[in-house]
């Protein structure tokens, strides 16, 4: 008996030992984030987008997307009477006919900002660059608002607003105005059926002949990279794109590949908006591709040279497809209008 | 019996002791291990838009673009135990981020050789098998030319007649795989654990087709013989530095 109880507690300890013993590498304790009443706002990425990444420095949330529509519309953040819509209007799928603004759609997936890429990172980085260098914004009309020091406290939790959380705000706002709804995403989730003109018109975009795929990827219908297009023989001023952010050679003519998404709203066309149509984009593809040293390579493919050789039926075709990225319900999403 | 009772702690003691696994029992023997990728076109560094290369071919050229996947890198032991890698590692050639593959676990000891693909192979090939990262959606293979991914996009200019013009080097679907082998011993014996690769641009127009963007075509997207030709040449286009 008496070795039994001695059996028995020898058990127990070494059971102890063996549970204490082995070292846990998971186990640390999570330092509690202070409880927060800030609601999380879920924006839901297609399948064929690439991974949304949010800084964790500023979470999504519906109080802070709510904050960023409103400073959006509101003329408070310049000195001059302008606010972000104007020059990006929802009806037009937040750009402008007045050239020529890039379009506020699916930046939540996009790392590099503007015509010529001035601002690479995170829509916090480009957001930061708008509120102090483009509107300088003077946070003291916000801190002495009747409205805005509550919202700002809300959402950040501090009793002072900074220009760092007026451009964290908008950039949460900004990351919810996601086109995501056009025709051609319907039928991509087998919701609907193109005619057979939009099918012939994605064969051309999506194969070699309208080649149109390289640089206008299939999902954000951009390549989030810089590209000369062909459409100038010299370069001067802002025509020299990519290059008055580098300064290299290598770079003259280069700018941003924009998304083609709603791009039957986003007229004028390129970065300087001289082309009025699609169809006059398209001629310009077709037919009058300027070669100049850094012209991207694929506009050299040999049954290209003379251009696409498209006929009559293929442009009106490509264009049918191409008004298939026509997103009705981003432009009328209450969520992303006027407060 | 009492003397086994009495024992019997012990016996378990000891087994406790042995019980848990330490770090030290593993480190010895599996490293984390970087290949670390560089190019050149023979004896001349890469550098992007600028210096002109002369090929087997006599074609002269410059490179805007170089991206790729390499895949199944298997690590051949001496002793035939070979390490497998499962991993698909995209690359920019102008990323050096993208350049370091890194590989867990990798048993230490001597190596004869090393195999892996450039590209994907079928049983991965198809579109949006990969995490959706922006670049690996710019290397998909549109579905209406078979789907997948672009194993290789190497793009630039060259001089044709008395002017450039551009070519565009792209391998996609499953029959321009390219098998790579780099015939080298080495070894993994001591920190840092690395590998120095270096692919060689002049040896994807090299051997065994001396390959000319003028008259093999300068654009081999859609042209199998052209992609063919490369993605055989493309065998030889990796050895390691200073072997």
């Amino acid at each position: 008996m008496r070795s039994n109880n001695y059996l028995l507690a020898t058990l127990i300890i070494c059971i102890s030992i063996f549970v204490f013993s082995c070292k846990k590498t998971n186990n640390e304790e999570v330092t509690p984030t202070e409880v927060s009443t800030l609601t999380p706002y879920i924006l839901n990425t297609p399948s064929y987008f690439p991974k949304l990444i949010i800084p964790s420095d500023n979470p999504l949330t519906i109080e802070g997307v709510s904050l960023g529509r409103k400073l959006y519309y509101d003329t408070i953040i310049s000195n001059d009477g302008r606010a972000c819509a104007q020059c990006h209007s929802q009806q037009y799928a937040f750009t402008s006919p007045i050239p020529n603004s890039l379009g506020h759609m699916n930046l939540a997936w996009n790392n590099k900002f503007l015509w010529n890429g001035l601002i690479e990172g995170t829509l916090e980085d480009i957001m930061t660059f708008e509120v102090t260098a483009f509107f300088n914004t003077n946070v003291n009309k916000l801190n002495s608002s009747s409205t805005y020091p509550d919202l700002f406290k809300k959402v950040f939790n501090s009793n002072s607003i900074t220009t760092k959380q007026v451009a964290y705000a908008l950039a949460q706002f900004i990351r919810t105005q996601a086109s995501t709804n056009s025709k051609f995403d319907k039928y991509l989730r087998y919701e609907t059926m193109l005619t057979s003109s939009e099918i012939s018109g994605f064969v051309l975009y999506n194969t070699e002949k309208g080649d149109c795929f390289h640089c206008h990827s299939l999902g954000l219908f951009n390549d989030n990279a810089y590209h000369n297009n062909g459409i100038d023989s010299v370069f001067t001023g802002i025509n020299m794109g990519r290059y008055n952010v580098t300064h290299n050679p290598n770079d003259l003519g280069k700018f941003k590949t924009p998304s083609l998404r709603n791009v039957e709203l986003t007229a004028p066309y390129m970065h300087d908006g001289r082309f009025a149509t699609l169809e006059d984009v398209i001629e310009h593809y077709n037919s009058k591709v300027n070669n100049t040293a850094t012209l991207d390579p694929i506009f050299f493919k040999p049954s290209h040279l003379y251009g696409l050789q498209l006929t009559a039926q293929d442009k009106i075709d490509l264009v049918a497809f191409l008004k298939t990225l026509t997103d009705t319900t981003f432009i009328n999403n209450p969520a992303l209008s006027q407060p | 019996m009492k003397t086994i009772i009495k024992l019997l702690p012990i016996l378990i003691f000891v087994t406790i002791l042995n019980s848990c696994k330490r770090d030290k029992d593993i480190v010895p023997e599996k490293v984390n291990l970087n290949m670390n990728v560089s190019y050149s076109i023979d004896a001349l560094p890469l550098i992007f838009d600028s210096i002109m290369y002369t090929n087997a071919a006599g074609n002269v050229y410059e490179i805007t673009r170089l991206e790729y996947y390499i895949s199944n890198i298997v690590l051949h032991l001496a002793n035939d135990e070979n390490y497998v890698s499962k991993d698909i590692f995209y690359i920019n050639a102008m990323d050096q981020n993208t350049n370091i593959l890194n590989l867990k676990n990798v048993p230490t000891g001597k190596y004869s050789y090393i195999t892996f693909n450039i590209g994907i192979d079928s049983t991965r090939n198809i579109s949006y098998y990969l995490t959706n990262t922006a670049e690996n959606i710019n290397m998909i293979w549109p579905t209406y030319m078979g789907g997948g991914y672009h194993f290789l996009k190497m793009e630039g200019h060259f001089n044709y007649a008395s002017s450039t013009t551009g070519y565009a080097v792209h391998l996609g679907k499953n029959s321009s795989l390219v098998s790579c082998s780099i015939n080298n011993e080495f070894t993994i014996d001591q920190a840092p654990y690395q590998i120095e690769m270096v692919m060689n641009i002049n040896e994807w127009y090299k051997s065994p087709y001396t390959y000319n963007l003028d008259t093999d075509g300068s654009f081999t997207m859609g042209d199998m013989v052209a992609m063919g030709k490369i993605a055989a040449n493309g065998a030889n286009v990796f050895s390691l530095k200073n072997n």
